[in-house]
């Protein structure tokens, strides 16, 4: 599925250092690193409550970490306000769909770029011509992208009636409006049925080729991530336990423990677990 | 029925007046999700400004040209509440919650006290002797040209990026909107919107009182977004409409009904939230065909 030039040139986008997040007392994720190159999907997975979107909200600024850094390129993001790193070009979605439940289909999408027009409110008002043409160029970009992800017959709908499917990847579209470089997609094939699953994965690889963008994604949904992804992380109680290829990562005998349960010799108490799912 | 007519302007007056600062109130509730609890406060701050203007500063200026000082005031009227927006909302946008409710409220009691000892501006007994610079005319024109302005507002970066702040702000945050800046502009420019109205009571009634600022003015205007449906700005001028002729018609009854307006109020906001949630507008909106998309209205764009 990417060539395999393209895999020699590991051309890192998105790379996260050595992050630790503490709740209180309770490490939440401890030295967690991770790289994703442009062009590359990588998977990020693991148990329930093991930290995986805790990291994601960590890459793009809902939480701030006690440690550790991330970087877009060059580009210094760690603790940066939220609103900065998704312009800088680290565009997400969310496990519980968050969509703009006032807002059409076609006006989630366009709330994406308002930014871009930030600060020219008053010339769009009056209909200054050169505004006029360039939110005409928007809402045609907001039109393509949705023609993209497959969404052009449901432009006017309410963004909330849509199936749930369709709300996924409405998430998607309205991701790329903000013409990012990577991508982080939390649980996109939650809820979704497998012919849906198997679009979707088609359309995260045309995401990949067709706008060159670096995929990170959680995802527990096995057969989908092995088939998609080109690296692999393992979370696991806020700590890496794996990082490889789909096959590595299958066969380490760690991997194999986190998902079929540690045995009693296991330090893990059932009361940490609890607390951990509440907090991720 | 010229007297009807002469009768009639001063509550067509206050309609058009009541409707605009329903309008800037739209923008703050139903626009972005915040709640003002002292925009009759803004309204004072605009009045004051614009009839301190009008009597003071202009004259002292020069202006007497009835056109031109009227259009100052309303530009001063707007800006002063603009301002005074800015200092309420900027450290309480900073915060998590619903402290804009308090700090407005907070800001309307001590905006009354302040007026009341300001000799200058009449103090207890109101601010009098004002010009009569406004009309039927400058109301409904005001009244028309912001509502336009809102209506396009809606359609810029700015006016998306409210929309979608007050529908998920984690969302917008994510997709490079700057949620407090979001925040800000909405209040600020509804505000300003409320001072606007302000200059034109002013000088429309050529009077204006501390009590303009009261808690009870700022409740009527959330009444009337409230029950117009907060979602458009039709509703607004609705509910403005539904609040400003309810008590010009109980004009006519009894006293023992007409002093229990607010009772009457209490219940329409009941039966608007018990059968129509989405205001009276909605209500109507069924009876009324559908209307073609939206955005591509808007923008002039087809499919």
């Amino acid at each position: 599925m990417i060539p395999l030039s393209d895999r020699k040139i590991t051309n890192v986008l998105l790379k996260a250092e050595n992050l630790t997040i503490r709740f209180g007392g309770l490490v939440a994720v401890q030295n967690f690193s991770l790289s994703v190159p442009a062009k590359q999907i990588v998977g990020l997975i693991g148990p329930n409550g093991a930290g995986k979107t805790t990291v994601f909200n960590l890459m793009t600024g809902v939480y701030k970490p006690n440690e550790g850094s991330v970087h877009l390129e060059d580009l210094e993001l760690t603790a940066r306000g939220a609103h900065i790193i998704a312009r800088s070009g680290v565009a997400r979605t969310f496990q519980n769909i968050r969509l703009f439940a006032g807002l059409t289909v076609l006006e989630n999408v366009v709330a994406a770029q308002s930014w871009h027009r930030r600060g020219k409110s008053l010339a769009s008002l009056i209909s200054w011509p050169s505004v006029v043409a360039e939110e005409k160029e928007f809402l045609k970009q907001a039109k393509s992208v949705l023609a993209f992800v497959g969404l052009s017959d449901y432009e006017e709908w309410e963004a909330t009636s849509l199936p749930y499917g369709l709300q996924r990847k409405l998430e998607i579209a309205r991701a790329l409006m903000t013409r990012p470089r990577v991508l982080l997609l939390d649980e996109p094939a939650a809820g979704m049925n497998p012919t849906e699953k198997d679009e979707l994965a088609e359309l995260v690889r045309k995401i990949c080729s067709n706008y060159g963008l670096g995929v990170l994604l959680i995802e527990h949904d096995m057969k989908f991530v092995m088939n998609l992804c080109s690296q692999i992380t393992v979370l696991d109680h806020g700590e890496v336990i794996a990082v490889g290829t789909p096959s590595e990562v299958q066969k380490n005998p760690k991997v194999i423990e986190a998902y079929l349960g540690a045995d009693s010799s296991s330090d893990t108490s059932s009361l940490d677990l609890a607390t951990r799912e509440k907090l991720v | 029925m010229e007297q009807l007519i002469e009768y009639s302007i001063l509550p067509l007056m206050l309609f058009g007046i009541t409707a605009i600062q329903a309008l800037g109130l739209q923008l703050i509730l139903g626009g972005a999700g915040l709640l003002s609890l002292g925009h009759a406060a803004f309204y004072a701050v605009g009045g004051y400004s614009a009839a301190a203007f009008s009597v003071y500063a202009g004259p002292a200026l020069g202006i007497t040209q009835p056109f031109l000082l009227m259009s100052l005031s309303l530009f001063v009227g707007g800006f002063s509440a603009l301002l005074a927006g800015l200092l309420v909302a900027i450290p309480c946008l900073r915060l998590q919650g619903d402290y804009l409710a308090m700090a407005t409220l907070g800001f309307a009691e001590i905006l009354g006290t302040a007026l009341k000892n300001i000799e200058s501006v009449g103090g207890t007994r109101g601010f009098t002797g004002i010009p009569k610079l406004s009309s039927l005319a400058w109301v409904f024109a005001t009244l028309g040209a912001v509502w336009w302005a809102l209506s396009r507002f809606r359609r810029t970066g700015l006016g998306m990026a409210i929309q979608a702040t007050r529908d998920d702000e984690i969302a917008s945050r994510s997709l490079g909107i700057n949620t407090y800046s979001a925040k800000l502009s909405a209040f600020v420019v509804g505000s300003a919107i409320a001072g606007i109205a302000g200059a034109l009571y002013v000088h429309a009634l050529q009077f204006i009182s501390p009590d303009e600022a009261d808690f009870s003015r700022s409740v009527i205007i959330v009444l009337a977004v409230v029950i117009g449906g907060m979602t458009s700005l039709f509703g607004s001028v609705l509910g403005a409409l539904i609040l400003v002729a309810v008590p010009e018609a109980l004009r006519f009854a009894p006293d023992a009904i007409r002093e229990q307006r607010m009772i009457y109020f209490a219940l329409i906001v009941i039966f608007v939230m018990l059968f129509s949630p989405k205001g009276l507008q909605s209500l109507l909106e069924r009876f009324l065909p559908r209307k073609k998309s939206k955005i591509a209205a808007a923008r002039g764009g087809s499919k």
